[in-house]
């Protein structure tokens, strides 16, 4: 009898050695690092803005765009549909709810891309899949689609094409009512004075 | 002994398969790299830009240049090494970078420019590579170190003029003239009074 619990109490501490050796797990489930390499070299997770503005325009409902820019520049303008998220929020439970939504493209993008690159990383190492970036961000959009562009030299088919695309996508965004923001003023009504007037002496019955 | 191994066999084979259950974990446990950041620490690697250097910082570091090996022989910046983005991770790359944190030695990423960095230079801070600095510009084709020309700031060059919505669609305010209305008069009744009589 004693030997089995000896046997017992060997067979524990092998086990409680076991925990100590193994790594820790923090819950999140990670990418390898040197898979997470080869989808920074392979650089397929940029999307174009001319591919966003299609798909912005034809309402495709598998784009998702999360914007990181600071909440006041993202109050003054936005892509339609867009949500704003704050780069320190990318992992909370919301963050992480969002960004795990099934079926959804989640297209990240900032001023330029630079926060967008390091966010795609940091969530890319905890496996969240379908994340892209849309390329050179809001400031590539603006500089892209709004500014009027003209066509040089001799442009191709495609060329041609291209412009002809970014000119109507133009008229999409500016001719659209939700881009502005121009306050309305309600006129109030003036109230009338009110003057009460004196009246006149006058002799009463006498003779 | 034949007696004691028949008698505890079932205890026996639980302690030997736990000890392989350990050895096994300890042999085939993740190497080196691995992450080295919680969750916190990476996502405050988004914001940073603590780590990030100007080409006139470079004194007396060493530059590891992340280009191709055809462009890094085209053209690169003195006492730079080439270590092609690829090939980051690999075992000789790994022990490299290792040598270079045990000595404190400081490196800095770069790359054609400063976008090609940011995201291997992110990897390689939660890999626990804090020695390695991001290089705020880039190298040219023919090997000079030249400062960015993006804004590392995220600037917003939006111009809210351009994207206002056609006039005739914009519900604007309509400034009218405000025409004074007539006054109201009420006339008030004094009080009847005997007149004066005689």
């Amino acid at each position: 009898m004693e030997r089995k619990y000896t046997l017992l109490a060997i067979l524990v501490i092998v086990l409680a050695l076991g925990l100590v050796v193994l790594p820790k797990s923090n819950g999140r489930k990670e990418i390898d690092p040197k898979v997470l390499l080869d989808g920074v070299v392979e650089r397929s997770r940029f999307l174009s803005v001319d591919q966003v503005t299609h798909r912005i325009i034809e309402n495709d409902p598998s784009l998702e765009l999360i914007d990181l820019r600071p909440a006041d520049q993202f109050k003054t303008f936005a892509l339609p549909g867009s949500i704003n998220l704050n780069p320190d929020s990318l992992l909370s439970p919301y963050g992480s709810e969002l960004l795990g939504e099934p079926g959804k493209d989640k297209v990240l993008y900032g001023n330029s891309d630079l926060i967008a690159e390091k966010a795609w990383l940091v969530c890319s190492r905890y496996s969240i899949n379908r994340l892209y970036i849309m390329k050179g961000g809001m400031n590539e959009w603006f500089t892209t689609i709004i500014k009027v562009q003209q066509a040089t030299g001799t442009p191709s088919t495609t060329d041609l094409d291209l412009i002809s695309f970014r000119n109507a996508a133009r008229q999409f965004f500016v001719g659209s009512g939700t881009a502005t923001h121009t306050p309305i003023v309600p006129v109030q009504k003036e109230k009338a004075p009110l003057i009460r007037k004196a009246p006149s002496s006058s002799a009463g019955g006498g003779c | 002994m034949n007696r004691f191994l028949k008698d505890n066999i079932l205890w026996l084979s639980l302690v030997g398969l736990a000890l392989m259950v350990v050895v096994s974990a300890y042999i085939f446990r993740p190497k080196y790299p691995n992450y080295q950041t919680d969750m916190n620490q990476s996502l405050n690697l988004i914001r940073s830009q603590s780590k990030q250097v100007l080409v006139k910082e470079l004194a007396g570091k060493q530059i590891i240049d992340i280009r191709p090996s055809d462009q890094f022989e085209q053209g690169h910046p003195q006492n730079a090494i080439n270590i092609p983005v690829r090939q980051l991770l690999d075992k000789e790359s790994v022990v490299w970078l290792q040598k270079l944190s045990e000595n404190g030695e400081e490196a800095v990423l770069c790359a054609s420019n400063e976008l090609l960095a940011t995201a291997p230079w992110t990897l390689l801070q939660q890999l626990g590579y804090k020695n390695i600095l991001l290089l705020k510009g880039g190298i040219s084709d023919s090997g000079e170190l030249v400062d960015t020309e993006l804004a590392s700031s995220e600037t917003t060059i939006l111009d809210m003029t351009a994207i206002r919505t056609k006039p005739e669609t914009v519900q604007a305010p309509v400034q009218t003239e405000v025409k004074k209305k007539p006054e109201a008069v009420i006339p008030v009744r004094k009080a009847v009074s005997s007149g004066g009589g005689c």
